[in-house]
């Protein structure tokens, strides 16, 4: 299958989790995709394991955060494939405190990264996409905890909180160009941000008594659903909010 | 090689406008599809097109009010293809009409319809669903938000609304999967496409839509296809309504 034949996809916190099987999902249905993060490393090898199964992938540094990164990996994009066609703000990260003995600045740290890296994506990924003209698609990745509370995340929370309406706003504004702004909340994942979450709890138990489908999902779940906004499959969705939590929001 | 190869759908309401498109892409996907509606010279339209690319599929005479003609589709289907995978609960029926001029049997009418066949589909099918299934109810826009003149409408899609995360929960532990779709002005038969309906029409849904435009059956029958095949989404709520639920507050027109 090869649906994103020829689309070019930028794609933040493409090093591990979900980014990186989004990107390896998206490159094997034929996206061109530029992955971004911090850790070098991992993006570098996250491009390799790509280029070497026959897809096409570029590694940019990029702090999500920094408005000259964005300028530079919208540049670096069209220098290279012409044009930017989709968006994905994956890059984020969580935190646990309590209301009373957490900081200010990690509590401004987590907005940064989750919300006004997502923001910038938006922004810059607008402009980008203008460019040509023709629409594209960007795709928020908030969370469950950005649709309903959780004790001792309140930074975590009004950032993916803020993500998931800055996508509804962004549908607005940019529905009449065609440029459709989605967002997904993932439940428990197999990745390494969840890790951090189950630091602060009883991972087992916690799944048998908040997840109906009694189990964590897996990144490769989570990219499907980027998979299908990125795509013509889903035309006429945006602003709307697709909950990947097997269950757990639903009571 | 399909998404859903090997698969058993049932598709209610596939006579026209989404169902008949959803019916149409499941079986393009592999799946064996029982298409069922009121209409039967309609109903054979649907199995013609069908019957083009796949043998597997069969029409069943349907009134989803009816708890007998629900079990009778559930028997025919496992008698000929087995038990089922996948339920799309798509028939569904609307009218505009003030409060004050609803009868009680008006009411009555639209909630036998769009709540009473819901359930009921979900009630035969869950007994002869394959673990690891799924049901997609198609709900509506309105039925997360109000419009006026539609209160029996807003009503039992609402209630559709409800019943898919509840009945989610409950079969959770046999890993099938129960979503809602909430489509938006799609241009069918129903709201006055297909031929009825005046280019005013459709201009006022499309200046009132962020994406500018009204959807088409294809939309829907993608997203539905997707909830299909997804593994983890369940007791959710998928909007396909070119961005009308998140532009609730302000409506598109405004600065």
């Amino acid at each position: 299958m090869q649906n994103l034949k020829g689309k070019n996809i930028i794609i933040t916190g493409g090093g591990r989790g979900i980014g990186a099987e989004a990107s390896r999902l998206l490159a094997s249905e034929g996206a061109n995709v530029i992955l971004t993060c911090r850790t070098k490393e991992e993006g570098l090898l996250v491009e390799k394991g790509i280029i070497d199964t026959g897809g096409s992938a570029k590694y940019i540094y990029q702090d999500v955060t920094s408005e000259n990164d964005w300028d530079n990996v919208i540049k670096s994009t069209i220098l290279e494939f012409g044009r930017v066609d989709s968006v994905v703000n994956n890059a984020g990260s969580f935190l646990w405190q309590s209301m009373e003995g957490g900081s200010l600045k990690e509590f401004k740290n987590i907005i940064d990264q989750n919300l006004t890296g997502s923001f910038l994506g938006l922004k810059y990924g607008t402009k980008a996409i203008r460019m040509h003209g023709e629409g594209g698609s960007i795709v928020m990745v908030s969370s469950v905890l950005g649709k309903v509370g959780a004790a001792n995340a309140t930074a975590f929370c009004a950032a993916k909180g803020g993500v998931r309406l800055l996508a509804k706003s962004g549908a607005c504004e940019l529905g009449p160009e065609k440029i459709r702004v989605n967002s997904i909340h993932p439940g428990l994942t197999d990745t390494d941000i969840s890790k951090t979450f189950s630091d602060g709890v009883d991972e087992s138990q916690y799944i048998k008594s908040n997840i109906p489908l009694n189990r964590k999902a897996t990144s490769h779940e989570i990219a499907k659903t980027i998979l299908f906004l990125v795509s013509d499959e889903s035309v006429f969705i945006t602003g709307a909010e697709l909950t990947i939590d097997g269950g757990m929001s639903a009571r | 090689m399909g998404k859903l190869d090997n698969k058993v759908a049932i598709v209610t309401g596939a006579t026209s406008g989404i169902g008949r498109e959803t019916a149409i892409l499941l079986a393009r996907e592999g799946a064996a599809v029982v298409f069922t509606g009121r209409n039967k010279d309609a109903g054979k339209e649907t199995g013609d097109l069908i019957s083009q690319f796949s043998p597997k599929s069969m029409f069943v005479p349907h009134e989803v009010s009816d708890e007998d003609n629900w079990i009778e589709v559930v028997q025919k289907t496992k008698k000929k293809f087995g038990p089922i995978d996948i339920l799309v609960n798509n028939a569904g029926q609307f009218f505009l009409k003030p409060i004050l001029e609803t009868s009680l049997d008006d009411f009555n009418q639209i909630c036998s319809v769009n709540i009473d066949g819901t359930w009921l589909g979900m009630k035969h099918c869950l007994k002869e669903m394959n673990d690891g299934g799924s049901i997609v109810n198609i709900s509506s826009l309105m039925g997360q938000m109000g419009l006026p003149d539609a209160a029996g409408y807003c009503a039992s899609k609402g209630a559709v609304t409800s019943m898919t995360k509840a009945a989610a929960l409950e079969v959770a532990g046999r890993n099938i999967k129960i979503n809602a779709l909430h489509p938006g002005v799609v241009w069918t038969p129903m709201v006055g496409g297909g031929g009825d309906g005046s280019d005013d029409l459709k201009s006022f849904f499309e200046l009132e839509t962020p994406l500018r435009e009204v959807g088409l059956p294809k939309n829907i029958a993608d997203a539905i296809l997707f909830l299909c095949t997804t593994e983890y989404l369940t007791g959710s709520d998928l909007n396909v309504d070119g961005g009308r639920l998140a532009d609730g507050a302000m409506g598109s027109n405004a600065i």
